[in-house]
């Protein structure tokens, strides 16, 4: 780039006039005008150009940040006065014990210049080390005359702004400010340094064989995990903000080669609409996005675990990730996807494909024993062999509820339980365990306000609830059974049927992301179906699941090797 | 027209779906009595007036497939809008609403009379309806697609039957066929006038083809599931026959049942109880199609969502039962009055309709 010939347009949106160097087709953020700004020619064009602008336009102008400008208000430029400048920045931030403002004499200029900064969120070692102590006594290496807006700090990224609402959002995000007296701009300095937990395994999905590295709660961190599963650069991501509130930004990653466009748009545009206060975890998030709210079953799956959204993403699926939540959302996924978990795939495949049916099964029990019970117990008495209910008389014959109440009964217990041992300190979880199944269980069986059976039918129930490996997907199930208990209680094994054809019917309908939520299934895609029920050696699924409608169908193969592409 | 009931991209069906939901009208509630129906007129010999049957109804079925190619992008009501005019065409609407909808209720009615004198004795009919209607509204609110996916969901739900029934072959006695065509083939013919009215229910091809995604398998779609029905009815037939005597068939009216119920297992009793539960979604498919594709006549002929439509129609079937439950007797005979109607609108009316369409499409004014 030659001195004076900086190409650059100019356009006014929302009653704004922009400035937009085009220089290069990468370079049209501020970033931009930052890097542009320490070159040593380029600095005074820019500079000259941004002044002719303001006198033209009597307007502000803006750099592009477009995101950034929708939500924020506009609270004018830097000053020329440092002095001016640290009352505005207090005044934007009172009552905010944890701004730092460190005011000091810069060496090079002998002026007296400001840092500011959040304490809680910069990294305490870089401001003293790398900016702080070379500002203030690092001598300049040469004689030669330095540029104007030359800062001999050891910084990666570095950006200028001279909007005040760039940089309230910059110190909120863990940058540190400097001014300099007599500059009409500020500088951010990457020094954010939050306090992070260590990558650590998940909690709520453990892993056998799988990696053990979770996400934990900083955006760049999971995508750097996702980055590192899948370093391609076909990997492609889109950066979004939402929250009106609190800015909080969302990053879409999909494979761009394989991940159907459309999906893209549509998670996009639903991202873009959204218009609250401030999200706070991904399955808010979720819930904002989903095509049917007042469902039941989970639309996305949410995971915490890095492999796990790997590979939903070379499936053809698209990965949310929001910063500060440490789990990812994963879009569109079908019903099947709930049922498989990452160790699948790094066990033999005859032992997962044992597990998931496993799991199948277990599903079944979970939503539909209790029920079953009830409707065999009050109503098809005929179903149950004769040796087995003249026991379950003599059980029952204790017992003064009818099969609904005492199901109830367990069953709430046990769901106590459950959360009880959620809620307290690992140690004591263990004994509300042993308390709850050995001792309450024991001892209502004697009091006679349950039968045996009941106690079987409910413990195994539990059992089978807690085999899913998605956690969101295991507490819907969990809460069918109620309604199918409700049912069975008035119409047996036919109210079963009908609570049965309900929850087809309901899954046929869903949509995730607009695709069809019970697809491998209904619609039957035959080929699918290598990854659903049972899987299959790895080696066989040359393709990615049709339900995804990736654009690239293959996964294994010569041509897929050779051309990249299929079809 | 409803935006949900427009056929096109969004809202297609499968190959598969369209076999489907053509199988799923036809196999319902009539299946349960077939075998006895077909042994009272021509004994074991019944069995090849299924094939017969078959033949017929697959036919009358690519006959429909034919029509409808005039006019591929509407259902019948389209067509005959097209071809005939506005006023016949209303006339149309009226005449498959009042069709479906007898074909919905009297399958709706057999099948809780069923359940009722099966299962659950002690509960009126209308309150085992009332069960349904939940269900019911829901699937026809999703329109063709759901429905199909729901058919595909219930067919697999449902394998599993055929191999309980097939332990029944144990208990087969083969020479109660023989000898084959006893008394030649006059009663076998007597008896493909209950065939083939078993087989009713493909004329739901005039309201679904439009939904098809690949057309040209539109006729392959039609022998297939009419020859899947046909596998069906043959293997539950002949299992009966094989299980009962002759005589013993007669005297048995749910035969399916009856065999169903020798069924015993050491961990479940009365397996016939499980069965017949299980079965009464497949029953429920063919009353909830038939139900939509009334609804959709009515629709077109009342303004009003079409799901609107449902909604009352299936409240005031439960409120007509109510107040006029006719019990097993009376819907026998209703059902044998409807079947008449369904030879009319399933195999007479097609051929003219065929006939004169080919002959009108073609002048140039009602080409497409």
């Amino acid at each position: 780039m030659t001195n004076g010939s900086l190409p650059f347009v100019v356009f006014v949106h929302r009653r704004r006039v922009h400035l937009r160097i085009i220089s290069s087709p990468n370079w049209h953020n501020e970033e931009t005008a930052g890097t542009i700004l320490n070159t040593k020619d380029g600095g005074a064009a820019v500079e000259f150009f941004f002044r002719l602008f303001k006198l033209l336009t009597h307007r502000q102008i803006i750099m592009m940040q477009q995101s950034k400008e929708d939500h924020t208000p506009d609270r004018g430029t830097v000053d020329l006065s440092l002095q001016a400048n640290l009352v505005q920045l207090q005044a934007i931030f009172s009552k905010a014990p944890d701004l730092i403002i460190r005011t000091f004499i810069y060496k090079q200029t002998g002026q007296k210049a400001a840092l500011a900064y959040l304490c809680g969120l910069v990294d305490k070692n870089s401001i003293n080390n790398n900016v702080l102590y070379q500002l203030m006594f690092e001598p300049i290496a040469d004689s030669e005359p330095m540029p104007t807006n030359y800062l001999p700090i050891t910084i990666g990224d570095l950006k200028s702004t001279t909007q005040w609402s760039n940089i309230e959002l910059m110190l909120l995000e863990g940058h540190s400010i400097l001014f300099l007296e007599g500059a009409e701009l500020a500088y951010s300095l990457d020094t954010q340094g939050w306090p992070q937990r260590a990558i650590t395994d998940s909690q709520i999905e453990a892993s056998l064989k799988g990696a053990h590295q979770g996400f934990i709660e900083s955006g760049w961190q999971n995508v750097a995990l996702l980055r590192r599963m899948i370093s391609t650069r076909e990997l492609k991501m889109l950066e979004l903000y939402v929250g009106t509130r609190v800015r909080s930004k969302v990053t879409i990653l999909y494979l761009e080669d394989v991940t159907a466009p459309h999906l893209v748009e549509e998670l996009q545009k639903r991202l873009m609409a959204l218009n609250v206060d401030c999200i706070i975890n991904t399955g808010e998030l979720a819930e904002y996005l989903e095509d049917r709210p007042f469902s039941l079953l989970p639309q996305f799956i949410t995971t915490e675990r890095p492999d796990t959204a790997a590979s939903q993403l070379l499936q053809g699926r698209i990965c949310v990730v929001l910063d500060r939540s440490s789990s990812v959302m994963v879009a569109p996924v079908g019903i099947a996807a709930f049922f498989q978990g990452i160790d699948d795939y790094s066990t033999r495949w005859p032992v997962a494909s044992f597990m998931r049916i496993l799991r199948f099964i277990a599903c079944f029990v979970a939503a539909f024993l209790p029920g079953f019970y009830i409707a065999c117990i009050s109503f098809n008495v005929e179903v149950i062999p004769l040796d087995l209910i003249l026991s379950i008389g003599q059980f029952r014959a204790a017992v003064p509820f009818p099969p609904f109440i005492e199901a109830m009964l367990m069953e709430l217990m046990l769901e106590m339980l459950r959360e009880a041992g959620i809620r307290l300190p690992a140690p004591v979880g263990q004994t509300v365990g042993i308390v709850g199944g050995i001792v309450i269980g024991q001892a209502a069986v004697q009091a006679g306000i349950v039968s045996n059976l009941m106690v079987v039918v409910v413990s195994s129930t539990a059992v089978a609830s807690f085999i899913l490996p998605n956690y969101d997907m295991a507490s819907s199930i969990r809460l069918i059974r109620f309604p199918v208990m409700f049912i069975a209680s008035f119409f047996g094994i036919i109210g079963i049927v009908v609570c049965f054809m309900v929850l087809v019917i309901h899954l046929v309908q869903l949509r995730s992301l607009g695709e069809s939520y019970s697809s491998p299934i209904a619609p039957i895609r035959i080929r699918d179906w290598k990854d659903v029920f049972i899987r299959l050696p790895v080696w066989s699924m040359k393709k990615r699941p049709e339900s995804v409608r990736s654009l690239q169908k293959t996964r294994i193969g010569p041509k897929h090797q050779l051309k990249g592409d299929d079809e | 027209m409803d935006a949900a009931l427009k056929p096109g991209k969004g809202n297609q069906i499968t190959t598969l779906q369209f076999i489907l939901i053509i199988h799923s009208v036809q196999l319902g509630v009539g299946i349960i009595s077939l075998p006895k129906d077909l042994a009272d007129i021509s004994g074991t010999d019944g069995w090849i007036a299924i094939i017969l049957g078959w033949l017929l109804s697959t036919a009358a079925s690519l006959i429909m497939v034919q029509i409808m190619k005039k006019y591929p992008n509407g259902t019948i009501i389209e067509l005959i809008e097209h071809y005939f005019g506005k006023w016949i065409g209303k006339l149309a609407m009226v005449v498959y609403f009042v069709y479906f909808l007898m074909y919905a209720y009297l399958i709706f009615n057999r099948m809780v009379l069923l359940t009722q004198s099966w299962i659950m004795q002690q509960s009126q009919t209308w309150v085992l309806m009332l069960l349904f209607v939940i269900p019911a509204y829901m699937l026809i609110k999703g329109g063709v697609r759901d429905i199909g996916r729901f058919a595909e969901i219930t067919f697999l739900a449902s394998i599993w039957m055929v191999f309980v029934i097939s332990t029944l072959f144990k208990d087969a006695n083969w020479l109660h066929l023989l000898p084959v065509l006893k008394e030649g083939w006059m009663p076998v013919f007597r008896t493909v006038n209950t065939t083939i009215t078993s087989f009713l229910g493909f004329e739901c091809v005039f309201f679904i083809y439009p939904y098809l995604e690949k057309k040209q398998s539109a006729s392959m779609g039609v022998i297939l599931a009419n020859t899947f029905t046909m596998m069906v009815y043959l293997f539950i037939t002949i299992i009966c026959f094989l299980v009962f005597s002759p005589d013993e068939i007669t005297f048995f009216n749910d035969t399916v049942i009856s065999a169903v119920k020798i069924i015993e297992f050491r961990f479940i009793e009365r397996f016939d109880l499980v069965i017949l539960s299980c079965y009464l979604m497949v029953i429920a498919k063919t009353w909830m199609s038939a139900l939509y594709m009334s609804v959709y006549c009515s629709s077109r002929l009342i303004v009003g969502k079409y799901y609107v439509h449902a909604g009352i129609l299936l409240v005031a079937m439960v409120a007509f039962n109510y107040i006029r439950s006719g019990g097993w007797v009376a819907s026998v005979k209703a059902v044998g009055m409807f079947s008449k109607f369904g030879l009319w609108i399933a195999f007479i009316t097609p051929v003219f309709i065929w006939l004169i369409v080919l002959i009108m499409s073609k002048f140039k004014r009602w080409q497409i």
